[in-house]
């Protein structure tokens, strides 16, 4: 029973993540992605984060409650800018 | 497991193993000292990942250092060595696939060392030299000469026209306005517009060795005198202060000096934030005898208990990284499934250097 209960709730939260790409922009240097990174993983609902400064871009892995706006939110106060990715 | 060994130039038994051709009138054997350096990481740690290392490795600087043996050992099944990249630096490419077990490396390195001073007088310089100094003249990414860096070194200068008095000029101007802020992560970042930024806000500059060496080599560069810095590693006890020396583990010791070029002289050795750390680590005043008289000794010298690196800034590495254009290359470089390793926390590599000096 145990095992079926901890299986449906895996399934839940693999069903409500979601997938973004971000642009992300202020980048300077390498060790900028490091600052982003942990930024967005302070974002309450950020599960993943992956930085790249030479495409700048993020892929983020979130839940269902994280918006475009808390996560931009959230790397605005390092200094940096995120909106979509084409 | 896959092990792979390899040792470049010659190791010989003793701890003398290099020509008399090493010395130069101006040098006496008193200021040789040969360091043995063992690197070693452990990146088990990062299980099932990709994971990938550049490391700077030194190579021979005429009248200073001497690389005289490299070797590695290293479970992986790719590591070699290459200077294939814009700067030449000599680099380690370590490689570990998802599935190996362990991820080590252990990187040795011996090498002598005189301290380089300049005498300052006029000697023929090679005219390849002159040209291919000029590439240092060069903005880049990160050591811009136009705006705010060209307007300070035009007020530094002023109607000075002698390259080497301008360099002086700038040198000074650099330890006068600067102080060693501890709380910098690293080196510094090295940009120039950030610290200028900052002494019109506060009047003053901090930052550290990187930071106030970029600024200089902007100046230097703005003011039509080739420059570069140099990043390197302290790796031994200074006779001048305990604030320029190293103790054995030098895993946190990395340092960037500098160097600048003057036609009838050559690239000339200089270290002004050193003068800013003698300041805070001696509790002494920037303008006192001691201060004075090291900031005279430290424009064209740098001591053998440093070993120079590379001089290289916004440049691509070889093999190409994920992340792209690297600003400097002083710390080891790390990728783990393509992303970045903080270079600066050597805990993510399980990395060690430790440093020994040979008795001669």
């Amino acid at each position: 029973m145990g095992r079926i209960t901890l299986g449906l709730l895996l399934l839940a939260t693999l069903a409500y993540s979601k997938e973004w790409k971000l642009h992300i922009g202020g980048m300077h240097c390498i060790a900028c992605t490091l600052a982003v990174k942990k930024a967005l993983l302070g974002v309450p609902g950020v599960k993943e984060a992956k930085v790249n400064f030479k495409n700048e871009t993020a892929f983020v892995i979130t839940d269902e409650t994280v918006t475009l706006r808390s996560m931009q939110n959230g790397v605005a106060q390092t200094g940096y800018t995120a909106k979509l990715a084409p | 497991m896959h092990r792979r060994e390899f040792m470049t130039k010659t190791a010989l038994a003793g701890a003398i193993c290099f020509t008399p051709s090493f010395l130069t009138a101006t040098q006496t054997k008193t200021t040789l000292a040969v360091y043995d350096i063992n690197w070693t990481f452990d990146l088990t740690h990062h299980g099932a990942q990709e994971c990938s290392l550049w490391i700077p490795l030194p190579s021979d600087i005429p009248e200073f250092q001497s690389v005289l043996q490299i070797g590695a050992a290293s479970d992986s099944k790719k590591s070699f060595q290459t200077a294939h990249n814009n700067y030449g630096s000599a680099t380690l490419y370590t490689h570990w696939e998802k599935s190996a077990a362990t991820k080590t490396l252990n990187l040795t390195m011996r090498v002598a060392l005189h301290d380089r001073q300049c005498d300052f007088k006029r000697k023929r310089v090679c005219p390849d030299e002159v040209e291919s100094s000029q590439e240092f003249l060069a903005p880049t990414v990160h050591i811009p000469t136009d705006g705010t860096v060209a307007k300070t070194a035009q007020k530094i200068v002023g109607n000075e026209k002698d390259p080497l008095k301008k360099a002086r000029k700038i040198y000074d101007w650099i330890i006068a306005n600067s102080y060693r802020d501890e709380s910098v992560h690293g080196c510094g970042v090295g940009s120039p517009n950030a610290m200028l930024s900052q002494l019109e806000k506060e009047g003053r500059m901090g930052g550290k060795c990187l930071d106030m060496s970029a600024l200089c080599v902007a100046l230097m560069r703005a003011s039509s005198i080739p420059a570069r810095e140099v990043m390197g590693i302290r790796i031994g006890p200074s006779r001048l202060s305990a604030a320029f020396g190293a103790k054995e583990d030098i895993t946190k010791s990395q340092h960037c000096k500098m160097e600048f070029f003057i036609p009838t002289i050559g690239w000339i050795p200089c270290d002004p934030a050193d003068i800013t750390k003698l300041v805070l680590k001696e509790e002494i005043d920037p303008t006192s005898k001691r201060a004075r008289e090291l900031a005279d000794k430290f424009f064209g010298f740098w001591e053998n208990n440093w070993m120079a690196f590379n001089h290289a800034r916004d440049f691509d590495l070889y093999p190409a990284n994920a992340q792209g254009t690297l600003d400097s290359f002083g710390y080891v470089y790390g990728e783990v499934d393509g992303e970045y390793l903080d270079a600066f926390e050597p805990s993510r590599y399980r990395y060690t250097i430790i440093s020994k000096k040979l008795p001669l």
